[in-house]
């Protein structure tokens, strides 16, 4: 028996498990999303809610790239490695990101957003090739939550401290939740996100499902050979 | 023998490939089963919120009404239909119910605010002025989470319908639930208990 295609097939095996494990993942998110109609902020209650609507950024923060007022920017400093038969990848040597509270805008009023446990879901704005050191190439990639996007939030409204008025406005902030810890922001639409979290979970599971059985079934061929 | 032993290996194989596919399975079904129960907490939840805001408009009402009597002494029937009217919202069973009285009530509410105009002296009040802005921002409420509750009753509503899921609601016995809108002949029913 070959030592090293059995270790091939078992680490095969595990990302087969782990992908298995992500897809269950995202179908969870998937169903959570579908399951929460959409409130409004004037009206929406303590707990987990739906939201959609216009950024509006509490304090200033300017993103480093595009120089955008912003909400939250990530920046990935990424090297490119060559590989050994040629070719090669980026691979992210340093990330820096920085977010700030933000009032979500819809139709009704506004609500305060506390972003910093969040899954942010937002694709790149950017990217700059910037240097050359001895030869390496480098880039940085900017992903930018400006202001005026629109987005989507999916958290726990928590009763600020201290505050009771009449005003969603002023007596809310979503936030992670205790029991509930899934908070995700996205500049999609709800359906886009819904879309791309079910292709995801499917692919993920597919694909985790025929790692695993294939990789478990070159095993037990290669211990059969013998 | 080598039969033999082709044979085990792929009976494991297949074994193991059922076994995955099993917890997939099984995976999928109480996904099914924890979307079903979100869902069914969700309108309870929304219809609870739905609820004190319905309380709080009727303990508005109480002082609206008593601040603006000593005004319109002329529109004693209208101040009494209030009356009546927010005492069959509180009284109401069940979403169709509860809305019908509640769209009644909101119709007396917008007369009201619309006879008042006719008193300048109540105009000027700033306690009236008070009261019909908290009212109003009540109404707006009211409204939003209607919205909410008869978005989330919809999805569950077909959810129970839909293969597969079907299938699981039959076993945990669930109903299709109401909505918060008035069902047709109910408005006539709480107008007629109303006069």
């Amino acid at each position: 028996m070959d030592s090293d295609i059995i270790f091939i097939s078992l680490g095969t095996m595990l990302v087969g498990g782990i992908m298995l494990y992500a897809g269950f993942s995202n179908w969870n998110k998937f169903k959570k999303i579908a399951d929460l109609s959409t409130s409004k902020a004037r009206s929406m209650a303590a707990g987990l809610v739906e939201l959609s609507g216009k950024v509006l950024p509490a304090k200033k923060l300017v993103s480093p790239i595009t120089k955008q007022e912003c909400t939250y920017y990530r920046v990935e400093h990424q090297i490119y490695m060559r590989g050994r038969r040629g070719g090669g990848s980026w691979v992210t040597t340093n990330t820096k990101t920085e977010c700030e509270n933000f009032f979500l805008e819809d139709d009704t009023g506004k609500v305060e957003v506390d972003p910093k446990l969040a899954e942010i879901d937002i694709p790149l704005d950017k990217i700059e090739y910037n240097r050359k050191f001895l030869g390496a190439k480098e880039r940085d990639i900017e992903y930018v939550l400006a202001k005026g996007d629109v987005a989507y939030v999916l958290g726990t409204a928590k009763n600020k401290p201290g505050v009771k008025t009449a005003k969603n406005e002023d007596n809310f902030i979503v936030t992670q939740g205790e029991g509930d810890k899934f908070f995700y922001i996205s500049d999609k639409s709800e359906k886009d996100v819904r879309s791309n979290l079910s292709t995801s979970a499917y692919l993920l599971i597919g694909l985790g499902a025929l790692a695993v059985i294939g990789s478990f079934a070159y095993i037990v061929y290669s211990f059969f050979a013998v | 023998m080598l039969l033999q032993l082709a044979a085990i290996g792929i009976g494991l194989i297949v074994l193991f490939a059922l076994g995955i596919v099993g917890l997939i399975l099984v995976f999928y079904l109480l996904s099914i089963y924890n979307s079903l129960i979100a869902l069914k907490n969700n309108i309870d939840k929304s219809w609870s919120n739905i609820d004190v805001l319905l309380v709080q408009r009727n303990a508005e009402l109480t002082k609206l009404v008593d601040a603006v009597k000593g005004y319109m002494k002329h529109e004693k029937t209208l101040l009494t239909d209030i009356t009546k009217l927010r005492a069959s919202v509180a009284n109401a069973n069940g979403p169709a119910a509860k809305a019908a009285a509640s769209d009644l009530l909101s119709g007396m509410l917008g007369k009201l605010f619309a006879v008042a105009e006719n008193y300048p002296q109540l105009r000027a009040s700033e306690n009236f002025h008070q009261l019909q802005g908290r009212v109003s921002e009540l109404e707006n409420a009211i409204a939003d989470r209607r919205e909410f509750y008869n978005d989330s009753v919809n999805t569950y509503n077909i959810r129970i319908q839909q293969i597969p899921d079907t299938f699981i609601a039959g076993m945990m016995k669930l109903t299709s639930r109401e909505l918060f809108k008035s069902a047709p002949g109910t408005a006539e029913d709480v107008k007629l208990k109303f006069e």
